[in-house]
């Protein structure tokens, strides 16, 4: 039964789109982070903001290893704190800029009612770090990074409604494939049931033979005690007479139980049976 | 009769090309990765069938078949075949496939219905240096044709990421990064085969007419196309020319290469003309 649904499970990963895509925020920016770097292992991230946002998004990507983690906040002091647990290096916030030279990923989460990089800061710090490609993640609200930044060369600006509004095309899609996902379910829960079924008619044949062979037994030895005169091979041959009678009474219904068809309810069928035979109670006796 | 072979051996590698895009094509919308190995090999297969039946070929002519448009254009879809599976083999872009089965099916389709016009061979046509020309300029404008698709992936990922839109091919092709770096290893490695096929023809005139430049046409095209490169290696070097610039110039670049394989050819003679007659 559980290796059944799992392998389930791996049949609908495999055959509908339901795990291609990014359904959580932090998880839609990793994925971007990973069409657009090949390695992240070779990438360095810079912070900018220290504050709850930028400390969910790091907790992400260090469990997609990145190589460095710098972070530049406006009070030092939670930069060093926020770098400290994450084993990175703190900045002080006006080296953000010359920063971007070495960095590849930005995060930007400060509570700044102004830009806090400019097109202009980023196309002189482009030509510094000769076009390799820059990835801003604006989360910040207002934001951060200045949109017009997106239209460089080689960068590439995601804010928060940008990575919403995948998020929510991606739980749209994951929703038409769910039809097909409990396609698959509803599949494999028939087959499973017309197995346990199979199951089942197994036992009742068995049960049926076990009372009919139990009654022949119970009124041959009842008969035979009251006929003392017959010899121990007559006894033998009505014994299995009696038997004969029993096996060739049950054998069509028997027949029948075996061979329902699959376009029958074998449940119905088997209940019946049961209850003809009254075998459930004397189960429970 | 040997003829006749090379002719069905090329229709059968156009029949491997064509149902390795056929795979591609359903690689390309179903993304089942078993597809994909399958068209890969399908290529595989073809190249072998073409390289015997251009074996046969040059057996048959007495000579390498590069005489005339038709033989020109099959050596070029075998030089593009052979450093496909290179590519494929090293690098493992999946969706380049595409790109070179519709190439090298296009290709095979050109060759199999432009007439084969008999040609006499030329004896000057023949010796080390031809050889070495030969090889080394087809299987460097190969590579090239192998960077402009990686570069056309490129724009393609590029568009969907820098739109937000992600779009059809985002989860169907790989990072930019690894798209960006296949186009550049395929562009070192042409500009290298290139140059030293530039040289070696080079030599080859000066050993023929006596010079090593006598202002034909294709030496011109060629030469410019060289420089595009060139050019090109030099920005990304010092510039930082890379992702969509050095894309857009592979595409560039590779259309150059087309006008100088073709269009000088047909457009405007030159000491190369007969070769594509």
């Amino acid at each position: 039964m559980m290796h059944k649904a799992f392998s389930v499970a791996k049949q609908v990963r495999k055959e509908t789109g339901i795990g291609d895509n990014a359904v959580s925020i932090s998880y839609a920016a990793i994925e971007l982070a990973n069409k657009i770097f090949s390695d992240l292992s070779t990438k360095s991230v810079m912070l900018l903001g220290a504050g709850e946002m930028a400390e969910l998004a790091v907790e992400h990507l260090l469990s997609h290893n990145v190589k460095q983690i710098l972070v530049a906040n406006r009070t030092f002091e939670n930069a060093l704190s926020l770098a400290h647990k994450f084993n990175g290096r703190a900045l002080g916030f006006e080296e953000r800029e010359s920063a971007l030279a070495d960095v590849d990923i930005i995060i930007s989460s400060t509570g700044a009612t102004e830009y806090v990089l400019t097109a202009a800061q980023v196309k002189k710090a482009m030509k510094k770090r000769q076009y390799r490609t820059l990835f801003f993640i604006d989360i910040a609200v207002p934001r951060d990074i200045d949109p017009k930044i997106n239209a460089l060369s080689n960068a590439y600006v995601y804010d928060i409604d940008d990575l919403k509004t995948i998020v929510t095309s991606n739980i749209q899609q994951r929703e038409q494939e769910t039809v097909k996902a409990e396609r698959f379910v509803a599949e494999a829960v028939v087959k499973f049931r017309k197995w346990q079924d199979s199951l089942a008619i197994v036992p009742t044949i068995k049960a049926i033979n076990d009372k009919m062979t139990a009654i022949v037994e119970m009124e041959c030895d009842k008969t035979l005690s009251h006929l003392s005169h017959l010899s121990e091979s007559d006894r033998n041959a009505i014994r299995r007479m009696t038997r004969a009678i029993a096996s060739r009474a049950i054998h069509d219904p028997i027949l029948f139980l075996r061979n329902t068809g699959s376009h029958r309810d074998d449940s119905l069928y088997l209940n019946v049976t049961r209850q003809l035979f009254h075998l459930d109670v004397s189960d429970d006796q | 009769m040997e003829l006749q072979t090379t002719g069905t051996m090329l229709g059968f590698a156009f029949l491997l090309y064509g149902l390795s895009l056929a795979g591609y094509v359903f690689f390309l919308v179903y993304q089942k990765e078993r597809i994909q190995k399958i068209s890969a090999y399908l290529i595989a297969a073809g190249v072998l069938v073409h390289l015997a039946g251009t074996a046969l070929w040059g057996a048959a002519l007495g000579s390498l078949p590069v005489h005339n448009l038709v033989q020109s254009l099959s050596m070029a879809a075998l030089a593009f075949g052979v450093m496909f599976l290179y590519v494929q083999y090293k690098y493992n872009l999946k969706m380049l496939g595409l790109f070179a089965a519709m190439i090298l099916s296009g290709t095979m389709l050109a060759v199999l219905l432009l007439p084969d016009t008999r040609v006499v061979p030329n004896e000057i046509l023949k010796g080390f240096w031809f050889y070495c020309h030969i090889f080394l300029v087809f299987t460097g404008d190969a590579a090239l044709g192998l960077a402009c698709g990686a570069g056309i992936l490129y724009l393609l990922q590029e568009k969907g990421i820098k739109a937000k839109t992600r779009g059809f091919f985002f989860n169907r092709l790989p990072s930019l990064d690894f798209l960006d770096f296949v186009s550049h290893a395929c562009i070192i490695t042409g500009f290298f085969l290139l140059t030293f096929g530039l040289v070696t023809g080079f030599v080859y005139a000066k050993l023929i007419w006596g010079q090593f430049w006598s202002w034909d046409f294709k030496e011109v095209f060629s030469l410019g196309a060289w420089l595009v490169y060139a050019v090109l290696l030099h920005l990304r070097l010092y510039s930082g020319w890379r992702g969509k610039k050095s894309a857009v110039m592979t595409i560039v670049g590779f259309a150059v290469i087309i006008f100088t394989f073709l269009g000088v050819n047909l457009f405007l003679g030159g000491h190369h003309q007969e070769f594509t007659k």
